[in-house]
């Protein structure tokens, strides 16, 4: 069914939650692949011999 | 504008040239992927030779044709007016082409075999240099023309808002002019009076110091287009629109001023500059992931609203209602996708310590593949399915054949990209032809070398299917009614604009303080130092 004109406007004037919420997993995963990289890889060779 | 005014001859001569191009740089990257998994039989130089084309036409013909030829499209449908001094337009494409062709002759008479060749004291034939140096020249005549326009159009037009993708356009102008200085500066003084034998001797700390200067904002030269794109033709697809003109504006201006003095984060483990001033570039480095994030949600916020019209419901029902068989939303769905993970790649590059795990190995070609083949030529392509219709006046050959290529590219890409990511955490090195030493550890690399193999056959017959499809659109006899490019809208019409986000003199000046603070003391040491030693900055 389309939409009436009011409801268009409703949805132009509404915050974007679904790609707030994709852009807030993102950062979730970002930040785990990093620490699990510099503490599990990095950080797991050691010193420079 | 009528059509007759339109520069479609300029742009296709540049179109043409880029795609045709990058078809043979694609089918050399299989070649190199089947060298290193010993598929082919070994030939080291013919390796690296393959590696210097492939390079070259990905990295400075394909974009710098491609984007000079969008930018006078641009130019011309954004601000409806005509192209201006079409004559300098065709000097420039003819120095390019000359450049070109001096770099080909270099390149095929094994004379510029080092990828790039701008790191002494390995050294190219003075053809590669100068037809480098051509190549430069003629798109500084596209910035003098964009910018003209720009101006122009502001003194007609004033107190008006300069149409998004033209802003952007000139921002990526501006930018070229400022990045590709570095690399000129380098050719002029350094390297072309050693490929003449004029000098004996060169700094090759100031010689990698200068290259970096250029080395990575070059990759915001080739991305922008794509972020244009993204910002004004994707929502426009979409049936939706344009979240926020003022946030593309601003991810313009930071990627102009942050985008320039962050070079150094390739010579992390170089000893001629300071840790004081790789931290500083360092620093840069995370701040240009702002502009990215910024657009990133700019572009998927926008997507989101033109599913929400389209009728989506909840959290990510408007994902499903996006019109996916239009190859533009396609590709800015796809290109986001390679632009998350090539992000992620690039901020452990950019780790200062970290970096020294996956420096020189075949995590750096998966970070920039992802970001360049991923996203940046994913929105070439969707930028040309658009415009060559309006350009030829001819339908589309297949709207089918094109989703088809978009999935295949991004397929291919993953899969000669993911083994490659796993390698340089194993430590391969890149830009090699073959590693004969040490067989046991070489042995555990072998099954993700045939991956790749087959993840660069899918991207060859993906470019094959994309320049098939152009050649099509041209033949068609199916007529494109429409032949108007349209722009997308915003939500809220941008009635009153500031100065600052619509000119970029205030930006100029600011960067031209950054680069002074980022490059003046790092470059001048070279004439400062007695000895081999540096003076550290801060500690």
């Amino acid at each position: 069914m389309p939409l009436s004109e009011e409801e268009k406007e409703k949805i132009l004037n509404s915050p974007p939650k679904g790609t707030w919420f994709i852009l807030f997993i993102y950062g979730v995963i970002s930040t785990a692949a990093w620490l699990a990289l510099y503490f599990g890889r990095f950080l797991a060779h050691g010193p420079i011999q | 504008m009528s059509e007759q005014h339109r520069p479609v001859g300029l742009a296709m001569a540049h179109l043409w040239v880029a795609f045709l191009t990058f078809l043979l740089a694609a089918v050399l990257g299989l070649y190199q992927v089947a060298v290193r998994a010993g598929v082919v039989p070994q030939w080291d130089e013919g390796y690296y030779i393959s590696v210097s084309a492939h390079g070259n036409i990905m990295g400075f013909v394909l974009t710098t044709f491609f984007i000079v030829g969008f930018g006078y499209y641009t130019a011309n449908t954004s601000l409806k007016r005509k192209v201006w001094a079409p004559g300098l337009a065709w000097t420039g494409w003819l120095m390019m082409m000359a450049g070109v062709l001096l770099v080909v002759f270099a390149l095929i008479t094994r004379q510029a075999t080092v990828l790039y060749t701008f790191y002494p004291p390995l050294t190219a034939h003075w053809t590669y240099y100068v037809g480098a140096a051509l190549l430069v020249v003629g798109s500084f005549l596209w910035c003098v023309i964009m910018i003209v326009m720009f101006g122009q159009w502001k003194k007609d037009n004033p107190g008006k808002p300069v149409p998004l993708a033209m802003y952007g356009t000139t921002a990526n102008a501006i930018l070229w002019l400022w990045t590709a200085t570095g690399v000129a500066l380098e050719v002029v003084f350094q390297l072309i009076p050693l490929a003449f034998g004029w000098v004996d001797t060169i700094d090759v700390g100031l010689a990698r110091t200068l290259f970096s200067w250029t080395l990575h904002p070059i990759v915001y030269f080739w991305l922008i287009p794509a972020y244009i794109a993204m910002y004004v033709f994707v929502p426009q697809a979409a049936g939706g629109r344009l979240f926020s003109d003022e946030m593309g504006r601003v991810a313009f201006i930071m990627l102009l001023v942050f985008g320039l003095p962050i070079g150094f984060h390739h010579l992390y483990v170089d000893p001629f500059q300071s840790d004081g001033y790789k931290l500083f570039h360092a620093a840069g480095t995370f701040m240009v992931a702002v502009p990215t994030l910024f657009t990133g949600f700019t572009v998927m916020a926008g997507l989101e609203i033109a599913g929400r019209l389209h009728g989506g419901k909840g959290l990510f029902g408007w994902i499903k209602a996006l019109p996916w068989e239009k190859p533009m939303v396609l590709a800015g769905g796809l290109a986001l996708l390679m632009l998350t993970a090539g992000g992620f790649g690039g901020v452990v590059n950019a780790s200062y310590a970290m970096n020294t795990m996956v420096h020189n190995t075949m995590w750096v070609p998966a970070h920039f593949h992802l970001i360049f083949g991923g996203t940046v030529v994913i929105m070439y392509f969707a930028i040309s399915y658009y415009l060559w219709p309006k350009m030829t006046g001819r339908a589309l050959f297949s709207a089918g054949m094109a989703r088809k290529q978009l999935w295949l590219w991004t397929i291919g890409m993953l899969i000669v990209t993911i083994p490659w990511h796993w390698l340089g955490l194993l430590g391969v090195p890149r830009r090699t032809a073959w590693v004969p030493y040490d067989h046991p550890l070489v042995e555990q690399w072998t099954s993700s070398q045939y991956i790749m193999v087959f993840g660069a056959i899918l991207l060859v017959l993906s470019a094959l299917l994309f320049i098939i499809n152009l050649l099509m659109t041209h033949m068609n006899s199916a007529r494109e009614d429409n032949r108007e490019v349209e722009y997308a809208e915003p939500i809220h019409p941008v009635l009153n604009i500031s100065k600052s986000l619509n000119g970029f003199a205030i930006w100029n000046w600011i960067l031209l303080v950054y680069m002074v603070a980022a490059f003046a003391y790092p470059i001048l040491q070279f004439w400062m130092l007695s000895g081999q030693d540096v003076m550290a900055w801060g500690w």
